[in-house]
């Protein structure tokens, strides 16, 4: 248990995660004269995935009739016709205001000479207008409005728990606040609140990737303990290429695509449109970590990137929205005009900003209080879809109208229960690693972890046997690796929470993963080479079992209701474009 | 990931240690017998560089420009092993 007596918070609103969305649905929440409280585990606009984002999806105008459909159809495609279409087109509608508002706000968005926004063009989208933006910028700017709007901010305490009206996890009646502890000075924070918001962004493993290494999953876990569905998570599967010359990583890849830069192998051939013959070099992270691992796999690498008829105009926007790709450029002398650079993707078990809670319209779950936004959610829009650009703006989107939603439920609640049992668990098990046995480090679990589930062949040639695997190598990691960690102070003690928390998202993943008997967007299943639109027009939801957690997830189906939707999708199987070498077909390890 | 603090210029303002969203800096007391890194006073101490991530944001912060961060990232070896795999080596 810890040491100290615990803060307690009252308020209308809590939001957890100060990301885009979260602060968004802050300031809505605010301004619709809610009390809100936001629990950020880092710094608001020092923290996450937003502190890269460098371009924005952002309709030019206000779309309505055939117009919308075209733009509907772009996501739709995209996603493998996986997206929610009511939800793309309220996305689509919704945007356009959201994103006036923020110019409003003084975001500085990317101008061209004369002062007009320019709206640029990145990997994804064809019609789409994307905003090229400093995501670090666009958050102070939000920041400095949630201190003027007297957001009440607590930055540095990290999210253990949600607490529930009955008491129970998972819950019956609904979730009522949230269990955090400081991570500079382990007071426990005890937030009770009428509704609350996740907006805990995607979940990574420990990769030392730029953004990756605190946002284990948070909000994914903490959610399916209360019993929240999650959607899409078998396509938790995330790729980069960007590592250059073996030497460096860096963010920047959608705009590095957007720009127009070639992808060639050792015979110089521009290899992408075999792979995707749609969207060829504008396509999603995995499908161009597959395409340069295949080429690898049969002998024409290395494969590298050529920027070098690539307008120096365009080269100076690229530093200008992701200045670590000029940064990292200059460190290693690299110039683009001049040089290509060998590319060299990895794969882990990530979000791919596909993998989450199962929202509605405003952001609302299936459990009562319980909202959320951005990319911990299943973005309906982009079920398994390509565009990164278009994370940030849902976030922006679903927070304003989950705010209203939340805003309107706090109207109707009355006193919350106080849940002494649920806060003493949860911060007991934060504190259980403050043991005497110094078996194992924290950073050894997570990397032990990061062994099972990135072995190469299951990243690339998933059958049951290697999913099944990987599942009985969790469960052993679960059982024998993690009542074993030691963390002898606070700051490994949140690192060894990050890797229970990882670990439960990976079993939640390969659990999905083995339900769809299908290859569609980031799941490649050997034993089934092909995407079936006549059995896998669906979405795969999990949730928890029942009381006892730690059994496998509940799975439910949702067929997709193409009958009233503008976008019908094919019929039929198609084979997967990925080659397969016939030795990694049966075997479960090469 | 994260070199070095220059410590003759760091003046332990803490936005770095603020800005760090993986804790691997501290505000500590250097310059005593037990802890002789720098000249005295309070300055920002790498305690933990295995959790960094490289994302640069406390360099971008310092106000002093003190904090060395390179782009050598390290990838950790289970997630970057995919030449065993292929059919003919590769350079």
């Amino acid at each position: 248990m810890s040491d100290y007596d615990p803060v307690n918070i009252n308020v209308d609103v809590l939001v957890i995660g100060g990301g885009l969305g979260g602060c968004r649905a802050a300031l809505r929440a605010r301004e619709l004269g809610a009390s809100v409280a936001l629990v950020e585990k880092a710094q608001v606009a020092r923290a996450g995935p937003m502190t890269y984002v460098h371009s924005q999806f952002a309709p030019d105008r206000l779309l309505d009739g055939d117009e919308l459909t075209a733009w509907v159809e772009e996501f739709a495609v995209g996603s493998n016709y996986l997206a929610d279409q009511d939800w793309t087109a309220m996305f689509l509608r919704d945007a356009y205001f959201r994103f006036r508002e923020l110019i409003d706000m003084g975001v500085p968005y990317a101008r061209s000479a004369d002062g007009k926004l320019k709206y640029v063009k990145v990997r994804g989208h064809k019609i789409g207008t994307t905003l090229g933006a400093d995501g670090r910028a666009c958050m102070e700017v939000m920041r400095k409005a949630m201190k003027r709007a007297r957001v009440r901010l607590f930055e540095k305490v990290a999210s253990l728990d949600l607490l529930t009206l009955d008491g129970l996890h998972p819950t019956q009646e609904g979730v009522c606040g949230a269990v955090g502890v400081h991570v500079q000075t382990g007071v426990p924070h005890v937030f009770r609140a009428k509704a609350v918001l996740l907006c805990t962004g995607p979940f990574y493993p420990r990769m030392h990737y730029a953004f990756a290494d605190h946002i284990p999953g948070d909000g994914h876990r903490m959610a399916y303990r209360a019993g929240a569905e999650l959607a899409g998570m078998e396509f938790g599967q995330f790729a980069a290429w960007s590592y250059f010359n073996k030497k460096f990583f860096t963010p920047g890849q959608a705009k590095i695509q957007g720009i127009g830069a070639h992808f060639k192998n050792s015979l110089g051939e521009r290899f992408m449109s075999g792979y995707d013959p749609i969207w060829g070099e504008q396509t999603g992270l995995i499908q161009m970590a597959r395409g340069i691992i295949t080429e690898n796999i049969e002998g024409r690498g290395p494969c590298y990137v050529d920027m070098r008829h690539v307008p120096a105009a365009d080269i100076e926007m690229l530093y200008q929205v992701a200045p670590t790709v000029g940064r990292a450029f200059k460190e290693f002398g690299v110039d683009p005009s001049r040089d290509t650079l060998t590319v060299n993707p990895m794969m882990v078990l990530a979000s791919n900003s596909s993998s989450g809670l199962r929202i509605g319209l405003d952001g609302e779950t299936n459990v009562p209080g319980l909202y959320a936004a951005g990319a911990c959610t299943c973005l309906p829009h982009m079920m398994a879809g390509i565009s990164g650009s278009a994370i940030s703006s849902a976030s922006l989107v679903t927070g304003y109208r989950a705010a209203g939603a939340m805003a309107a439920r706090a109207a109707t609640i009355g006193r919350l229960p106080r849940n002494t049992r649920q806060v003493d668990d949860a911060i007991s098990r934060f504190y259980a690693p403050r043991q005497k046995f110094r078996l194992t480090r924290p950073a050894d679990a997570h990397l032990e972890i990061g062994r099972v589930t990135g072995e190469a062949t299951f990243a690339l040639f998933k059958n049951a046997p290697r999913i099944q695997h990987v599942r009985e190598e969790l469960a052993r990691i679960e059982a024998d690796l993690l009542p074993k960690m030691y963390a002898p102070d606070l700051h490994e003690l949140v690192k060894a929470h990050d890797a229970r928390t990882y670990l439960e998202v990976c079993k939640l993943v390969t659990s999905a993963m083995l339900e769809r008997t299908e290859s569609r967007a980031e799941l490649f299943r050997a034993d089934y080479p092909f995407r079936d639109n006549d059995n896998w027009l669906k979405w795969v939801m999990l949730s928890a079992p029942g009381e006892d957690l730690a059994a496998p997830p509940r799975v439910t189906h949702w067929d997709l209701p193409f009958e009233r939707w503008p976008i019908k999708p094919p019929r039929g199987c198609e084979p997967s474009t990925y080659g397969m070498p016939e030795r990694f077909r049966e075997a479960r390890s090469a | 990931m994260i070199e070095k603090i220059d410590y003759a210029v760091c003046d332990g303002c803490n936005a770095c240690i603020d800005a760090c969203p993986t804790g691997v800096l501290t505000l500590e007391e250097v310059g005593e017998p037990w802890n002789p890194i720098g000249p005295p006073g309070w300055k920002a101490v790498i305690r933990y560089p295995n959790d960094c991530h490289s994302c640069r944001l406390c360099a971008i912060d310092c106000h002093l420009d003190c904090i060395t961060v390179n782009h050598g990232l390290r990838i950790p070896d289970p997630y970057l092993g995919y030449e065993h795999l292929s059919d003919a080596k590769s350079a």
